[in-house]
């Protein structure tokens, strides 16, 4: 087995895992929000790492004069990247959200850690 | 074909898109009124444009595929308006409409309703899109679309403590749910090489596609996709244990918010999974794949139970309602994880019936809190006496929660009990939780009754205003008429879930249709 290959793939696993358990066990607000993102990175990651072709591959923009099926078979996925680029925005969106509700958190409470704001039961 | 039913739900949805961004302009430049009509007059629109999606899928027409762009499906966008969302959508668009004018009076006293609209605009183009999406990117775009903008509605009031609390607890799941979401569709993408849910499945059938070839990996690891959906959308539907934000966040948010929260956002969650397992994913046709299932089974059952009881111990009439929402959210789980016919067009009844029952309760919760001042089912003592046509109003709606006979949801909760006696095996003794449910559901209900019917005449800070009680009749209208004619749902039901568990004709539609019109 290449383990040499699977490294990529080895390391998403373990970043999109620690960033799981963060969101669900920091009490942090702050921290939570970095997990949150990380964890939309390590996803883009995984993408990435998807639709790269290695040895000799070529961005996916045609050059002038090459043969269609020729490009098709050097260029990377650009499928993966136009997926890459929609979530990077969207997780601009998420960030904005989350930071509003983290800075009214603070105005309220006075604090960002959750072990401390118990006005609701859950 | 005419082009103006073909396009109907598309306009209703770009409607709402639209009207998000009007919205912000309008208010910018003219007061509150003017965007309160130009809200109505949209929200009204979209209305009428659902109906005719539905008409025309049920009477005109066939079920179709909407190209996005003129894109045909595995390399477009699919928009599947068949006879499992087209319903649903108009379900959306009626409940929309009902907490619009229900909202003019409800937030007089806020300041910045131009937000408030335009999040409610992008809200309901979120579900239409989540609706009839058969992509599961698109499925991930139009999540955010639609859990960002009711993460922002939950804390509308900021300067309550509370509600913000409730909105960071909401947000911060949420967004989890959907970044588990967004996980699931990478390695979807590097399992099928595909993003059209019915591609997906043709795959899993051995179809060799054109653009993408076949399946890239050993499907053996398929069960873990399966099954980080499911935690990912039952988190979003709240399914126990992922639960904890609900009560909080639809009890801290303004009643029509929660209304909307409540009747349709968890629900829209848990059709858009069963519309993935069934059709992505072929539960129950391809060998592991029924792990989704079984985890939709037993965690409804617990959650059935554990929603039910939680409600017998509540002090707030919001919470109250929503730990109703969790407990009807495990029956509809239950339903669809039978995999049978018959629970799936059980579980789609009770979707329709409860997201109107669940809005017309919000609702009126809404006006008891305004006339009394105090979220406390104490406080309620007596205000039958005051407000006798609100109270009327509310006992309808709570009849029909526990499904007393002519209401609506008293035929959901029929079916949902004959499908799980009749899909035989080990599966019937899931008729247990399912009965604790309706037992300790009701009692909960009948005590909160109690004490609204008990007490003396008292005073009260203010009586609702003719425009919320219109729509709050409209929901209890909607729901007896329902319920009078329960032939018509059950015809409906089969048809929803004969398109939903058809998988072959469900690919075929989507890989084979070309009925673009010229």
């Amino acid at each position: 087995m290449n383990i040499a290959g699977q490294l990529p793939y080895i390391l998403i696993a373990m970043m999109a895992s620690l960033c799981i358990y963060a969101i669900l066990f920091k009490s942090n607000l702050f921290k939570k929000m970095l997990a949150i993102f990380l964890l939309t990175d390590a996803v883009n990651l995984l993408y990435i790492v998807q639709g790269y072709r290695s040895g000799n591959s070529i961005p996916p923009i045609i050059p002038p004069g090459m043969d269609p099926s020729e490009f098709a078979s050097l260029a990377v996925d650009p499928l993966a990247h136009y997926f890459v680029v929609t979530a990077v925005v969207i997780g601009l969106a998420e960030v904005a959200t989350l930071t509003a509700l983290t800075i009214y958190t603070y105005r309220h409470y006075g604090t960002i850690e959750t072990r401390k704001i118990k006005e609701l039961r859950g | 074909m005419n082009v103006l039913f073909f396009q109907a739900p598309i306009l209703a949805m770009l409607l709402a898109l639209m009207g998000s961004f009007g919205c912000i302009i309008v208010g910018l430049f003219s007061g509150r009124r003017a965007v309160e009509w130009f809200t109505g007059i949209l929200t009204a629109v979209s209305l009428v444009l659902s109906a005719l999606a539905v008409v025309n899928v049920f009477f005109l027409d066939e079920p179709y595929v909407y190209m996005m762009g003129g894109w045909p499906p595995p390399v477009g966008i699919p928009y599947v308006i068949d006879r499992y969302s087209a319903p649903l959508a108009l379900v959306v668009s009626a409940i929309f409409f009902a907490t619009m004018v229900y909202s003019v009076r409800y937030i007089e006293r806020d300041r910045d309703v131009k937000w408030y609209y335009s999040l409610r605009f992008l809200m309901q183009a979120g579900m239409y899109g989540l609706l009839f999406s058969g992509d599961m990117f698109h499925i991930f775009v139009m999540l955010e679309l639609m859990g960002l903008s009711a993460i922002l509605l939950v804390p509308f009031r900021k300067e309550v403590k509370a509600s913000v609390e409730a909105g960071i607890k909401y947000g911060i799941y949420d967004i989890l749910a959907i970044s588990i979401y967004y996980l699931c569709t990478a390695m979807i993408f590097g399992m099928f090489g595909t993003m059209t849910v019915a591609e997906i499945a043709a795959k899993l059938g051995g179809y060799v596609s054109p653009f993408s070839g076949g399946i890239f990996a050993n499907t053996a690891a398929l069960p873990v996709i399966i099954a980080l959906i499911v935690w990912s959308f039952t988190i979003g539907s709240a399914v126990v244990p992922q639960h904890f934000w609900l009560p909080d966040a639809h009890s801290m948010a303004p009643s029509s918010i929660s209304a909307i929260l409540s009747g349709l956002l968890v629900q829209v969650n848990i059709a858009v999974l069963a519309r993935i397992l069934f059709d992505g994913f072929a539960a129950g046709s391809y060998p592991g794949n029924e792990i989704g299932l079984h985890a939709l089974l037993i965690l409804g059952a617990i959650s059935s139970v554990i929603g039910a009881a939680f409600m017998l111990v509540q002090s707030d009439i919001k919470r109250l309602i929503a730990y109703s929402t969790i407990a009807n959210l495990g029956l509809i789980a239950m339903g669809f994880g039978l995999g049978t016919i018959q629970g799936a067009s059980a579980s789609y009844l009770h979707i329709i019936n409860h997201a109107f029952v669940k809005a017309a309760l919000f609702m009126i919760a809404g006006v008891f809190i305004h006339a009394t001042g105090s979220r406390e089912i104490s406080s309620l003592k007596g205000i039958s006496k005051v407000l006798p046509g609100t109270s009327l109003l509310y006992t309808i709606g709570t009849l029909a929660a526990i499904g007393f006979p002519p209401l609506s949801m008293f035929w959901s909760k029929l079916l949902l009990l004959f499908s799980v006696l009749s899909a035989g095996g080990s599966y019937q003794y899931v008729v247990v939780p399912m009965a604790l449910t309706i037992v300790l559901e009701s009692i909960a209900q009948i005590r909160l009754l109690a004490v609204i019917y008990s007490g003396e005449k008292r005073s009260v800070n203010c009586r609702p205003s003719y425009p919320v009680i219109a729509s709050v009749g409209m929901m209890i209208g909607i729901i007896v008429i329902t319920g009078l004619m329960p032939s018509l749902l059950f015809e409906l039901g089969g048809l929803a879930a004969s398109d939903l568990l058809n998988i072959d004709s469900y690919i075929d539609l989507v890989l084979k249709s070309l009925n673009y019109p010229p």
